[in-house]
């Protein structure tokens, strides 16, 4: 997103990262920062650096089996702005060898970044990274894991974009409520969905989110910054708000004449 | 007036909506479907739009351009669904009481109608190819 997800402010105006330090700490985990960078921290809370930064979420576990060749991890992605108590003792008490985590609410797969991992599983993550295999979904699938239903389904929606940190900070200050909402297809994505409308519910609350939701279920071939958007016939912006009934169309780009 | 229609398009009709005894000058465009783009045979067009909203915008769009420019009468009428070669896409109108005025806003018009309102236009090629016209000058 061109920022440091884990030192963005929340509604709350505190720092995403000491959010989830505090939240790690309720339910009494030990807790390490993996960074490369220098980052103020909570005194107790020591910083793991990568043996090879760049490595992304598996260099981190591979730093920590190396110092703590003895312990599982809970590994948490500190983009997980929804993340709850709830969703982390669930995860903590249901834990199994030699890994688990949650099903992704909307395509079931298992999600890395949200996952206890067994010492004897981050054996391997060496040899992967020597071969540039850095994809944390594939190592956990790899490694056949209990997966889990999220207690709170949106708890682990995440944001990797300006319209997706829209959509979670109005979960964060509105609540989850769903809503039906009727949606219109026009031109190239009436042709990627299959449909011409749909009704549907949504835990969705901006306009923007709910086009980011469909988009992964649906692989749409337009991305949120190539469209505009319009709610009950007028346009409207990626962070407004749904209400519902609503009747929503995504505009991809427009050619008359 | 801006509206949508399925139907063939009268440029007749939409001259005579901007007749004015005031008006000196008169200014037209009409868009035509053409057996070619970016230098591949086209067999035909189709068109689309989500109509409530891209009326409202067209009207936006005319109200624009009186405000803009000195004229008297501005129309626009753009025609959905399937053209054959040589048919006509759009019609704008524009009378005034001087030509610079009647030409500027006309040429306006069809800028802002093309960039900003909700119509998709496919391209259907000789070949059997398809394809989703991307406007090379939208505004975001």
């Amino acid at each position: 997103m061109g920022r440091d997800k884990a030192t963005l402010e929340r509604p709350d105006g505190r720092r995403q990262l000491d959010h989830l330090i505090s939240l790690l700490q309720t339910v009494g985990t030990d807790v390490i920062v993996s960074a490369n960078h220098p980052i103020s921290l909570p005194p107790e809370v020591p910083i793991l650096k990568d043996l090879r930064p760049g490595g992304g979420p598996l260099a981190a576990l591979e730093s920590f089996h190396a110092a703590h060749p003895e312990d599982p991890v809970l590994l948490i992605g500190c983009d997980l702005f929804l993340l709850d108590a709830p969703t982390l003792k669930t995860l903590i008490d249901s834990y199994e060898d030699p890994a688990t985590a949650f099903r992704n609410r909307l395509d079931q797969r298992g999600e890395p970044l949200a996952a206890i991992y067994a010492p004897a599983a981050l054996d391997r993550v060496p040899l992967l990274l020597d071969h540039q295999s850095f994809c944390a979904r594939h190592f956990l699938e790899s490694l056949n894991p209990l997966l889990l239903d999220l207690p709170h389904p949106v708890a682990l929606d995440n944001a990797n974009t300006p319209v997706e940190l829209d959509e979670v900070f109005a979960k964060i200050t509105s609540g989850v409520h769903p809503k039906t909402v009727k949606i219109l297809y026009f031109a190239k994505l009436r042709e990627a969905r299959g449909l011409d409308e749909e009704i549907l519910e949504t835990v969705a609350c901006t306009v923007g989110g709910l086009y980011e939701e469909l988009r992964f279920q649906h692989r749409l071939p337009l991305a949120w910054n190539a469209l505009r958007a319009a709610r009950n016939g007028d346009f409207c912006d990626g962070s407004t708000r749904l209400a519902p009934d609503d009747e929503i169309v995504f505009i991809p780009p427009v050619a008359g004449g | 007036m801006f509206r949508l229609q399925t139907t063939p398009l009268s440029p007749t009709e939409l001259r005579e909506a901007t007749i004015d005894p005031a008006a000196g000058g008169f200014c037209s465009f009409e868009g035509w479907v053409r057996n070619h783009h970016l230098g591949r045979p086209v067999a035909r067009l189709e068109y689309e739009a989500y109509v409530p909203l891209a009326e409202k915008e067209g009207t936006r769009i005319l109200d624009e351009a009186r405000e803009r420019f000195s004229i008297l009468h501005a129309v626009c009428v753009h025609r959905t669904g399937p053209i054959e070669i040589g048919g006509l896409a759009v019609v704008v109108c524009v009378s005034a009481v001087h030509r610079d005025a009647a030409f500027e806003a006309c040429q306006f018009i069809i800028d802002e109608v093309k960039a900003r309102v909700p119509i998709w236009k496919k391209e259907f090629f000789t070949d059997g190819e398809e394809g989703w016209v991307r406007c090379d000058h939208c505004g975001h």
